[in-house]
């Protein structure tokens, strides 16, 4: 009896998540991301942290996921999200940086690419 | 006989040539030269580079700047097995446990880890004169990047000199002298090596890292039967890295690294060894981030492979 209990249980916290997570995906309305704007409160800046470099990425599609992508300098993200992000660089990297911002959800990825340039 | 002399070079393995120069990525060059090992011998060795760098260079005189730190901490699981008297096959994977920036001026920082690069080699003990106890060998390692190139975490796609794996094929030929004494407890050795990157040129990214030049110099003590003690001087040299055509001008330099070590021989033909890597000059093309210091640990153990022989005499088929 125990036994049988216990599988009933199981399977009834299986059917409730699988029913919870089909009615999550339901609720979500999402389109093909679009990137509407890739902007930056600076395209040059000197090397070192003093004067970091913010960029915002503006997407509408819904879920969004953003990624954010350059060789070298380092990019930190400034919210939770993730459209947010501060670039600053070391001597090494000084010269034209291309920062690319990709934004995806279940219906595909886009991308849009910024310069910022290190100097010294 | 055969004892000593593998006893004497095994305290020559793992010597990593750590650096942290900008803009290089991948495992740690190591030199991964050993003779003495007989034929149909497994040697198999793991052994853990730590390397904390904070001190930024200008030329060959410290500079005042401050951007990050970095911090690494490396294992290399190393398998080589000797063909032939003269040939020994050897193979590398590392594994970065953690490489760790640390932006101090805004308190942030960024983590790598993961697989870095894996290293297939062949070494053909060229020269040996017994009168002279004087050895020469040719190796030729080729690395291949199968680890991580593309490591995102939150939101970021890490930069190449942080990813795990240097993301470029490299060729690695080098040559490794060494040179006993009769009766005497003291063997030196000598390892010259270059290292020249392919161009990594993907969608994404278009870069080369400099090529390296390395040479050291190394005098071992057998200090008894089981302890060996060695001091190393380290000489390297990286060529400007190229990125999307354009030359890095702060990339690159020279240093010199004092390596002081010590092996011991344990039963089972296990050995462990240690050593600490203390730069004493560095000169940097432009302002560069330099290495403060290096420890390394390694165990090894040989096995003695027995050829089988068929069981039934063929002549009495």
């Amino acid at each position: 009896m125990k036994a049988t209990t216990f599988v009933f249980a199981i399977i009834g916290l299986v059917f409730f998540n699988s029913c919870d997570k089909e009615s999550t995906n339901n609720n979500l309305q999402t389109e093909m991301p679009v990137i509407d704007s890739l902007i930056t409160n600076s395209t040059r800046i000197t090397y070192g942290g003093d004067n970091p470099a913010i960029l915002k990425c503006f997407a509408t599609g819904g879920n969004l996921n953003y990624i954010w992508e350059v060789d070298l300098g380092d990019l930190f993200s400034l919210n939770n999200e993730g459209s947010e992000v501060q670039f600053t660089a070391s001597p090494c990297c000084i010269g034209e940086k291309i920062i690319t911002c990709n934004v995806s959800n279940d219906k595909g990825e886009v991308s849009k690419n910024i310069t910022i340039t290190i100097t010294q | 006989m055969t004892r000593i002399l593998l006893f004497a070079f095994i305290g020559l393995c793992f010597n990593f040539q750590a650096s942290a120069q900008c803009c290089s990525a991948g495992n740690p060059s190591s030199d991964g030269g050993a003779l003495g090992i007989t034929k149909n011998s497994l040697t198999v060795s793991t052994s853990f580079l730590h390397s904390y760098s904070d001190t930024y260079f200008d030329g060959s005189t410290r500079s005042d700047y401050n951007y990050k730190e970095v911090q690494l901490d490396f294992n290399l699981l190393s398998v080589n097995y000797s063909l032939t008297d003269k040939i020994k096959l050897t193979t590398e994977l590392g594994y970065f446990l953690a490489k760790k920036e640390v932006f101090t001026l805004f308190n942030k920082e960024k983590k790598a880890f993961g697989f870095g690069d894996a290293i297939i080699g062949i070494q053909y003990h060229a020269y040996s004169n017994k009168k002279k106890l004087l050895n020469i060998a040719h190796i030729f390692k080729l690395t291949l990047p199968v680890g991580e190139f593309d490591q995102i975490v939150n939101n970021i796609e890490l930069p190449i000199d942080l990813q795990p794996s240097s993301g470029s094929y490299k060729f690695n030929p080098s040559v490794l002298i060494t040179k006993n004494f009769f009766g005497s407890k003291y063997a030196l050795s000598s390892f010259l090596s270059a290292e020249f990157s392919q161009r990594i040129n993907t969608e994404k990214t278009d870069h080369k890292y400099g090529n390296l030049y390395k040479a050291s110099f190394k005098v071992a003590h057998r200090t008894n039967n089981n302890l060996n003690t060695s001091i190393s001087l380290q000489f390297q040299h990286r060529k400007k890295a190229l990125n999307r055509g354009d030359i890095m001008e702060s990339t690159g330099g020279t240093s010199l690294m004092l390596q002081p070590g010590i092996s011991y021989h344990l039963k089972n033909n296990y050995s462990v060894n240690t050593s600490m890597g203390i730069p004493v000059y560095k000169n940097v093309n432009g302002t560069q981030l330099t290495n403060k210091y290096t420890f390394e640990f390694g165990i090894s153990k040989i096995f003695h492979l027995k050829i089988l022989k068929p069981q039934i005499d063929p002549k009495m088929l």
